[in-house]
């Protein structure tokens, strides 16, 4: 089959990949759909996320077929649309059955390879480093899909794939994102980010009751589809000397009840500290750009809550005076996606949830290494390349 | 100052801090584990009373038989060779013996070792890790609170963690695996680009 692998910092290609088969007796294996570039795979891309193989297929967000069905799967058949979460949960362990399905203690074949770092290894992931499982992605014309019982969500008819698609990964990260933030009625909450997470949070966000949504980023055309298709407030952070400022202002001096993070570690900002920091990365003292992080730290009211959605690797300088000072209370996690998508699915259904704008770049498989080019710099307003294989 | 002992210094703090945080190392030999499995003991110490089964758990490295209590392992990791070994109960849980060896031999360890939530060494005698040559493998089982389970601890001599310390935690989370949803991840086989895999 074709796939899209990584074959080292920057070096994409296209290639010929043996097709995947029916390993596990729980498994299916889907004929993928749609397939679509995210930003958490910029960091392995850019060689700021260690844990790559050349030859790797990778991506995670994606829809697909049922081709083939293991002979324990009793849930799923071949024929059915299906999409799936980005994390593979096996609905078996404590994490699972607690709702905590991207924390899976079963997924994870490389689970020694991730528990020096984590302490407690994380769930595994479709394409996406081989401490985080070594799963084969979804840039591809077939996907092994484990547990399929457990990870395939059937998508009603009437919901379209390019609305569906996004249901596997960034719309219940930024539905977790809102859920996060203990949304009362009449809260302000503040979103850094306008990527496809980070307007999925401020959509969730919406949903769960909030009465203003702040989102802030620099690129004015992400902006103005947080204006558009959400009817959020938007702040270009690169036309303001200060967002926290922007943001307490806007609030009658209070700030916003909570602040949700979506930009992670290659973030950009402005002034000394982002020289300081991409000085640092790009000598390899640290991983991550944190001047997101650091801003909805300090943006968030006393109390409040950051719920923090960016993928980092290991941050220096997190302001944790701060955080004590304020009483404020950190929330993060990789998406439940499991959690979140027959809800999403419902939203879509009931024409209170548009994901399908999300979509701006659509190609054959085959351009994706120019859909990666384009989503990374952003070209022609990128916001999501998607890939039909 | 003197520089290169500083530098000396330097290193063997690094070098310390280094082992203590990889997994199971607590020194040169160390190589323990304990996880909680949301499953009875029973069904813990019969998956390791079957060879088919420590055969799955073994994976790459290296496989098992047995004819009644007698065991064969059979090591891959590095240069293939066998070790004999006799299954053996012990008060909650198993170990494998290498003939000859009696049980008692070794030191006794103090309860310590916090792995995943669960308390470790329980004053049992005959350290695996202690590389005395008793003990091949060791499982210990203990009741889990809040009805969790089961916590089970595994030791291995150095033999078998061919100086890996992640080996016992990479048999107890592929027994966890198995136990809870009756298959091990796997990436076998595994679609890529990489020429070595096709």
């Amino acid at each position: 089959m074709r796939a899209l692998v990584w074959n080292g910092v920057n070096d994409l290609a296209v290639e010929t990949v043996p097709d995947p088969v029916i390993v596990n007796p729980h498994d299916v294996v889907l004929d993928v759909t749609l397939t679509v570039t995210c930003g958490s795979d910029l960091h392995f891309i850019d060689g700021y996320l260690p844990g790559m193989r050349r030859g790797d297929v990778f991506g995670h967000e994606f829809m697909g077929v049922v081709v083939e069905v293991g002979p324990e799967v009793r849930n799923v058949r071949a024929g059915d649309r299906v999409v799936v979460p980005s994390f593979i949960g096996c609905g078996e362990c404590f994490y699972c059955r607690n709702d905590m399905w991207s924390l899976c203690d079963t997924t994870n074949p490389n689970a020694p390879l991730q528990q020096p770092v984590l302490g407690f290894p994380s769930g595994g992931i479709y394409g996406y480093t081989h401490p985080f499982g070594g799963y084969a992605g979804s840039h591809a014309e077939f996907i092994r899909v484990p547990f399929a019982d457990v990870n395939c969500f059937p998508v009603p008819e009437g919901i379209s794939d390019a609305q569906a698609l996004f249901t596997s990964d960034a719309a219940p990260t930024g539905f977790m994102g809102a859920d996060f933030c203990d949304i009362a009625p009449g809260d302000t909450v503040a979103v850094f980010g306008a990527g496809a997470v980070g307007l999925m949070a401020a959509a969730g966000a919406k949903l769960m009751g909030a009465e203003r949504v702040i989102v802030v980023d620099r690129l004015d055309e992400r902006l103005e589809l947080a204006r558009t298709h959400l009817g959020a407030e938007t702040i270009d952070y690169t036309g303001t000397d200060s967002v926290q400022e922007a943001l307490r202002e806007s609030t009658g001096g209070r700030g916003p009840d909570a602040v949700v993070e979506a930009v992670g570690m290659e973030g950009h900002g402005t002034g000394v500290q982002e020289v300081y920091d991409r000085a640092k990365q790009a000598l390899r003292m640290e991983t991550d750009r944190a001047t997101a992080l650091r801003e909805a730290v300090l943006a968030c009211r006393k109390g409040g809550v950051v719920s923090v959605l960016g993928v980092y690797g290991l941050t220096d300088k997190f302001p944790m005076g701060v955080v004590l000072n304020k009483g404020l209370t950190i929330r993060s996690a990789q998406q439940h996606g499991q959690r979140y998508v027959p809800k999403l699915l419902q939203h879509i259904a009931d024409g209170e949830l548009d994901t399908g704008f999300l979509a701006t770049h659509e190609m054959p498989l085959e351009d994706a290494v120019r859909g990666y080019e384009m989503f990374k710099d952003k070209q022609d307003g990128c916001l999501r390349a998607v890939f039909r294989p | 100052m003197d520089v290169t002992q500083k530098a000396r210094e330097v290193v063997s703090s690094a070098v310390g801090a280094a082992s203590r945080v990889l997994p199971g190392n607590r020194g040169s030999s160390a190589a323990r584990q304990t996880l909680t499995i949301s499953r009875p003991a029973e069904d813990v110490l019969a998956a390791w009373r079957d060879p088919q089964v420590v055969s799955r758990l073994l994976g790459d490295l290296g496989r098992a038989e047995a004819d009644g209590e007698r065991w064969t392992f059979t090591l891959t990791a590095g240069d293939e060779r066998t070790v004999e070994a006799q299954l053996a109960p012990t008060a909650g849980g198993v170990e494998f013996r290498r003939p000859g060896a009696g049980a008692g031999q070794g030191e006794v360890r103090d309860a310590e070792d916090d792995t995943e939530g669960g308390r470790t060494g329980d004053g049992q005698a005959g350290d695996a890790r202690s590389g005395d040559g008793a003990v091949l493998l060791r499982v210990g089982t203990r009741p889990a609170p809040r009805e969790l389970g089961t916590e089970v601890t595994c030791e291995v001599a150095p033999e078998l963690s061919a100086g890996v310390g992640a080996v016992p935690f990479t048999l107890l989370y592929r027994l966890r695996a198995l136990l809870l949803t009756g298959e091990i991840p796997t990436l076998r086989p595994n679609p890529s680009a990489r020429q070595e895999e096709r």
